[in-house]
């Protein structure tokens, strides 16, 4: 992974310095709540409805085995014993006093990690799919240049007051798997005679108004990447909406210009600045010092080792299951990339949520990281976490580990990998509680036969209508409403992301919290009689259209509120 | 006490000799808005003044569009209606680097210590910080560790 020089190092201590200095001066009364707010929001400090929640920054979503074992240590120390991944990769702690934040960035500090961004009407952690670097599929490793916005993005001194957050997504393999088409802005890597370019998508977004990100320039050589940004994010930045807050993503402004007239707007912009020769300028040296830290060489593996592995799979058909569920082969020959659910099923869903992992899971974790794979971490879009460059001889072992520490449920992209935000229970913002939900559903669909047949499935739930969860982009999308004081939730299907990304549409009338299960059973019982051939959920609805489904949901429910 | 601080000569300091804000001088030259500034100019044509005024921007005002202006100002304004209205940061960069502005540009408005080495970065060189905030503590503001990308 990217190692941190001496320059990464003062930056991330000074600024720790800067916040705790800031933290004293709103304890002594200098500074106001609302002049202490984007402050704090900026060092990834929120005041959730119980306590303070801080928000760690896991750039790309990679970790290093130390990192891991010291957000355990974290979590023991300041909070209740866990974190919760999310679904940009980062990691939140829920419990935290604000008087210890200062001491808890510096121990961050230590093992070059920080907090910087991950919230706030600024640039947020960029993210890329948790396989970069091996994905079959990839064709460059977005890491590197991943790392390089991170860079330019960290404390931009001109970008930290933009009208809104803003998220930035690269993908560069033939599957899409960072939701780059919901970002306000989506980088596609693609090599083109030997060099690296970026297809640049702009105005994408969940929240209020979902809509999928538009071609903004097809063909932007990498050195050329930062000067575009540039320009895009200062015309965003003095043109975009500062009146009402649900108006001023990016992606309002690109729609009511237009997105002719905003690539205008950005190319006279880009213009100005290439005149200027105010660009940042990036050499390819400094590109060769971040890329030669992702860079690894791989052992060649015996062949021979892979008959214990062959038979292993013949005799124990869980860890066929697993293997077949939970892993995906990688570009390295003989390596596998695994993934741990942090969804364990009906085994313990009384205690945990979506993307929870206990201090003792983390540094469990860690462990294993070090002696099977490469002492590396990955977050998923999906709130698991993937350990890559496992040799095949070593699955079985490390199966049997995941189990011991619960994290080998086989269902990753089934309909019980569930996306959720931690909705109400936590969330000041939420008004409904999406865990309770998530629970119920855990425990209608807890025979993996049934989940195995319905194959491929994505389900998401947001607790209100800032879709942390996704849920416009799930197969099935859940979003809690209120309603006279009431929870409801609204179901909508046909969501897809990836290339292919589409906004789901809502079916009907909303439910109740305790209807919802049921909900599922006929939408996937419909599917089992309507799919042909092989088709997945979505592509099913893709064909059929929303219709038939809507029918086999409503056709019997009489519980179900008439207009929400 | 002075609530002006200004980089001279590479130095952030208290200032207390300031041409536009200094209070019962009979010198004091103006800051003019926009409309008021090409006015003047208006009334300038053909003779010659010593005292030129500076003039003020609103975070919606483009200086592209006020080039002609720009050539006589020897100081802009920016004015933060809220410090969380981030659209002065980009006007200063634009003035700076795209247009060259070589005079004084100045934050004016909700302009507070912890946003003060921002815009020093964006091409501000000096801040009126807002009048009930202690200009001396905020001097400590450019103080602090400057980022840059790029290094």
């Amino acid at each position: 992974m990217y190692q941190y020089n001496d320059y990464d190092d003062a930056l991330v201590l000074s600024r720790v310095e800067e916040f705790r200095d800031q933290v004293a001066r709103y304890q002594g009364g200098e500074l106001s709540d609302d002049e202490f707010l984007p402050l704090r929001l900026q060092n990834g400090l929120y005041m959730q409805r119980h306590a303070w929640m801080l928000r760690v920054a896991i750039p790309y979503g990679t970790l290093s085995a130390d990192q891991l074992r010291l957000l355990g240590n974290i979590a023991d120390r300041y909070d209740r014993g866990y974190g919760h991944f999310t679904t940009r990769q980062n990691l939140q702690f829920n419990w935290i006093e604000l008087s210890d934040v200062p001491d808890i960035l510096e121990a961050l500090a230590g093992e070059h990690m920080h907090a910087i961004q991950t919230s706030g009407n600024c640039v947020r952690n960029i993210t890329t799919e948790a396989f970069a670097g091996v994905a079959h599929d990839e064709i460059m490793d977005p890491r590197p240049f991943a790392e390089l916005l991170r860079q330019w993005a960290t404390i931009n001194p001109e970008f930290l007051f933009l009208p809104r957050k803003f998220k930035i997504a690269v993908s560069s393999a033939d599957e899409d798997r960072a939701v780059i088409r919901a970002h306000d802005i989506g980088l596609y890597l693609y090599q083109h005679k030997g060099a690296a370019y970026f297809r640049i998508m702009v105005g994408g977004g969940l929240g209020r108004t979902p809509i999928l990100n538009q071609m903004l320039f097809e063909q932007v050589h990498w050195q050329d990447l930062l000067g575009c940004l540039e320009a895009t994010l200062r015309v965003y930045n003095r043109f975009g909406r500062r009146d009402n807050k649900y108006k001023a993503r990016i992606k309002i402004l690109v729609k009511s210009l237009g997105i002719d007239a905003f690539r205008d707007e950005v190319e006279q912009e880009w213009q100005k600045i290439r005149n200027s020769n105010s660009a940042p300028v990036v050499s390819e040296q400094q590109l060769a010092r971040i890329s030669a830290g992702f860079e690894r060489q791989y052992p060649v593996v015996s062949a021979e080792l892979d008959l214990e592995y062959g038979a292993w799979l013949a005799r124990d058909q869980d860890f066929a299951q697993w293997i077949q569920q939970n892993t995906r082969p990688q570009k390295q020959a003989g390596y596998v990339a695994v993934v741990a659910s942090t969804k364990r099923g009906p085994a313990s869903y009384e205690t945990c949520a979506p993307g929870d992992l206990s201090s003792d899971q983390m540094r469990e974790l860690a462990a294993l990281a070090d002696r099977y794979s490469c002492g590396e971490i990955r977050v998923t879009h999906e709130q698991n976490l993937v350990l890559t460059d496992v040799a095949r001889c070593d699955l079985y072992p490390l199966w049997k580990a995941f189990q011991r520490i619960g994290l080998a449920t086989p269902n990753i992209g089934l309909l019980t990998d569930v996306i959720s935000c931690p909705g109400g229970d936590f969330c000041a913002l939420a008004n409904t509680k999406t865990l309770p939900v998530e629970r119920q559903i855990q425990r209608q669909f807890d025979q993996l036969d049934y989940l195995h047949e319905l194959g491929e499935l994505s389900l998401n739930i947001s607790g209100c209508m800032n879709a942390c969860g996704h849920h416009h982009v799930g197969n099935i999308g859940i979003l809690g409403v209120t309603k006279n004081d009431e929870e409801w939730f609204q179901v909508t299907i046909g969501g897809q992301q990836g290339k292919a990304a589409r906004i789901g549409k809502i079916i009907g009338p909303a439910f109740r919290a305790e209807e919802i299960p049921t909900v599922l059973q006929r939408l996937t019982d419909h599917y089992l009689s309507a799919r042909e051939g092989d088709e997945n959920f979505a592509d099913c609805i893709a064909r059929l259209g929303v219709e038939p489904f809507k029918q086999a949901v409503y056709q019997t429910n009489e519980k179900s509120e008439e207009s929400c | 006490m002075s609530q002006l601080i200004a980089i001279r000569n590479g130095v952030a300091e208290q200032v207390f000799d300031d041409p536009w804000y200094v209070p019962a001088s009979n010198q004091q030259t103006q800051v003019l808005k926009v409309e008021d500034y090409r006015q003047w100019l208006a009334e300038q044509a053909g003779t010659s003044s010593s005292l030129v005024p500076a003039l003020q921007l609103s975070a919606a005002d483009e200086p592209e569009e006020l080039v002609e202006l720009l050539q006589q100002a020897p100081m802009v304004a920016l004015n933060f209606e809220k410090f969380t209205d981030g659209r002065a940061y980009s006007q200063a960069a634009v003035l700076r680097r795209n247009l060259g502005y070589q005079g004084d540009i100045r934050a004016v408005g909700d302009v507070l210590r912890d946003q003060l080495v921002l815009m020093q970065q964006c091409g501000f060189s000096s801040f009126l910080i807002r009048a009930d905030k202690n200009a001396e503590q905020a001097l400590q503001g450019l103080q602090r560790f400057r980022y840059g990308f790029a290094r």
